[in-house]
């Protein structure tokens, strides 16, 4: 059984069915004994009746007896002395007083017989079969009810077993319609005991799982910002050994490359922690995404010119609600991507289009694009595909999963495809509607 | 004739609820589907209407011995079926992967082999009252009482067998299946014996002081483990064998495993 419901109904009522039929025929029997005890003295009385009431004339009985319910006979000294019009001839009870089943005209009878002082033997006796079907009648009428009224009873545990489930619903639907990132204690008006141990266990659980987002977002920021200043003395060092040494010195390139390695990383982890989501949407304003990249592109173009790479903006105004700090540092990322792995001469375009539900942000360039196999675990973390790291590309692989996760602060859905250009096309569509509020 | 509609109908039903619940909490406890129980229902319901309206003919046929000897058969398939589910019901638990395939097909044709004889009886009974129009009442209300108190005991049994540990479930399934098989096979050597198909043989002990056959502890005891207050010896002999043949389908499957793991 999947259903506690359904399970519980089937159990209780098979429970509840068996006891009450058992129940029932313990009734019946009992029943029944108590009308074959009251049938058999209603016989006895109908022979005392019979004794004070025979006149002691003689009547003739019928030879062809019919079945009657109740016959009578009168008998002294072996002769019959009277009978009723559908008795037999021959004697219907014992010659000595009491009960005694027997079988005549058809059917069989129990009589009783009560014996007189002068001998004379007062003989009554009834259809067997007809007292046991009257007193059966009468016990059924009790029996039957109760199994008319079992489908009404499985109904109303049907309801009940719901009602009584239902803070087991109000649990799970509290649970199940959360926010992923809603870690809040779950609350119940007034729950059973049974389920309190659970809501315990569940909000213990999600109190731990808060406290370790914490900690990890907090390490995260503290240890990329304390990184920061050794970063700056170490570049400052730098500069002083440049002046020193020849430029073409090769411990020196090494040592540049790596410390601007770990500014970039330093940097991108930064940026990692600063989306959290919660705190971010909260914070959501009007933004014109065309404007913003205007100003991006602009910043941008110095080190785009400086790597004679062509670099345009298309598109008009165009806006929408997000946090304007995490869709610079989107675009920021995808141009920095392009311009790195863009060949010299090549081109990125940049458009801002406006759509029924939505603003798409494509970002497209000449570059060598990303084959389709490989193209949704660049969204993963520190990944770093081959030919990136033979071309002494710098960066961390946090670039595109930076601008996943800020896509999905946003709402907005990011695919990877190819280019008009040759190369790689990043499309965000970013929604209208759902960021608001 | 109530009571005696209610004595019938629970010995019919008794019988199939405890197969029917038997298997399915093994198939519980194999983590199978239990679609094969919903699908075997309506089988089991054109097979009865099929015995009843067929039962002139069924019982005319091998000399007027046709009834006795088809319901033997059903009986021994029942018990065939049984034997057949616990040999696979061990060779997976021996480790022997994949070998459940058959089972649920083997479970269907078991409970439909039980549910076609007893539902059939059932159901002349039921309508020979209806179409005479006497006693009609106390025959649907002990009708009633009986299949209630056969198909509860049959879900409590099952929840039972669920409710305790999966270890204790397989074996108490494997000791019930090897009762009501070996009862089987006695109720079908006792039909056969009706209709001179099979001896007796000398009588081994009476035990009607003890528990009649006609009492309703007998009747019930006939019904769950085929109960016979004066068995031959060609009973004790057939019943001792089909526990034997139960208690082989249990172990063979476990030292096939055995030497097989030793190579």
């Amino acid at each position: 059984m999947n259903s506690i419901r359904t399970y519980l109904v089937i159990m209780l009522m098979a429970a509840f069915s068996l006891v009450s039929f058992l129940a029932a025929l313990n009734g019946y029997l009992s029943s029944m004994a108590e009308a074959e005890k009251m049938l058999d003295t209603q016989l006895a009385e109908a022979s005392d009746l019979l004794m004070l009431s025979w006149s002691g004339e003689a009547a003739e009985p019928s030879p062809n007896s019919s079945s009657d319910i109740l016959v009578f006979q009168v008998w002294r000294d072996g002769d019959l002395l009277s009978a009723s019009p559908g008795a037999p001839v021959a004697p219907i009870g014992d010659f000595s007083e009491g009960y005694r089943y027997g079988n005549f005209s058809g059917y069989r009878w129990l009589s009783y017989t009560r014996l007189a002082g002068d001998g004379t033997a007062y003989m009554v006796a009834e259809r067997a079969d007809l007292r046991h079907t009257v007193a059966e009648k009468v016990v059924l009428e009790s029996v039957v009810p109760l199994l008319l009224w079992l489908p009404v009873s499985a109904v109303l545990v049907w309801l009940l077993v719901g009602w009584g489930l239902r803070p087991l619903h109000e649990l799970s639907r509290q649970i199940n319609t959360r926010r992923s990132d809603d870690l809040a204690p779950v609350t119940l008006d007034n729950p059973p005991v049974e389920l309190l141990r659970l809501i315990d266990s569940t909000n213990s659980l999600l109190a731990r799982l808060s406290a370790a987002f914490e900690r990890e977002k907090h390490f995260a920021a503290h240890a990329a910002h304390e990184l920061r200043t050794p970063l700056s003395v170490l570049k400052v060092h730098l500069h002083n050994l440049a002046e020193e040494l020849p430029a073409d010195e090769p411990a020196l390139i090494h040592a540049n490359a790596g410390v601007e390695r770990m500014h970039h990383l330093v940097e991108q982890v930064l940026d990692l922690s600063r989306t959290n989501p919660e705190l971010i949407v909260a914070n959501f304003q009007d933004v014109d995404l065309h404007s913003l990249a205007q100003r991006i592109t602009a910043e941008a173009w110095p080190q785009f010119a400086e790597k004679n790479l062509g670099l345009s903006l298309e598109g008009d105004e165009a806006i929408l609600r997000g946090d304007p700090a995490l869709l610079e540092t989107l675009l920021g990322n995808l141009l920095d991507n392009a311009r790195k792995y863009t060949p010299a001469g090549g081109e990125v375009r940049v458009v801002v289009e406006r759509r029924p539900n939505a603003v798409r942000l494509l970002v497209e360039d000449s570059g060598p694009g990303i084959p389709t196999g490989a193209r949704e675990r660049v969204f993963e973390r520190f990944y770093r595909s081959v030919s990136e790291e033979g071309n002494g590309v710098v960066g961390a692989g946090l670039g595109l999963a930076i601008v996943r996760h800020i896509v999905e602060v946003h709402k907005a859905r990011i695919e990877l495809g190819e280019s008009d250009l040759g190369g790689l096309a990043v499309r965000i569509d970013l929604p209208l509607a759902d960021n608001r509020g | 004739m109530l009571i005696n509609s209610v004595i019938l109908v629970l010995r019919e039903v008794l019988e199939a609820a405890i197969v029917v619940s038997v298997l399915l909490a093994v198939s519980r406890n194999l983590r199978l589907s239990t679609r094969w129980l919903l699908a075997s229902l309506p089988v089991t319901a054109i097979f009865i209407l099929l015995f009843s309206s067929n039962l002139d003919a069924i019982t005319d046929a091998f000399d007027g011995a046709g009834q006795e000897v088809v319901s033997a058969g059903l009986q021994i398939a029942v018990f065939a079926g049984i034997v057949g589910v616990v040999f696979i019901t061990e060779l997976q638990r021996s480790g022997h992967v994949g070998s459940l395939r058959p089972l649920p097909l083997l479970m269907a044709i078991t409970v439909i082999c039980a549910m076609i004889r007893e539902g059939s009886e059932i159901l002349i009974y039921i309508t020979a009252f209806a179409a005479s129009g006497e006693n009609g009442a106390a025959v649907f209300a002990g009708s009633a009482i009986g299949g209630g108190i056969g198909i509860s005991l049959g879900v409590l049994m099952f929840a039972a067998l669920r409710a305790v540990s999966a270890e204790l479930s397989a074996r108490l399934c494997v000791f019930l299946m090897a009762l009501i098989g070996a009862g089987m096979v006695m109720q079908s050597t006792m039909l056969l014996e009706q209709v001179d198909w099979l001896q007796p043989g000398r009588e081994l002990w009476d035990s009607s002081a003890l528990i009649s056959e006609q009492s309703i502890s007998g009747q019930l005891l006939y019904a769950v483990f085929g109960y016979e207050a004066s068995p031959g010896l060609v009973q004790v002999l057939l019943y001792a064998i089909s526990v034997v043949l139960v208690a082989l389908a249990w172990v063979l499957p476990h030292h096939f495993a055995g030497v097989r793991d030793a190579h």
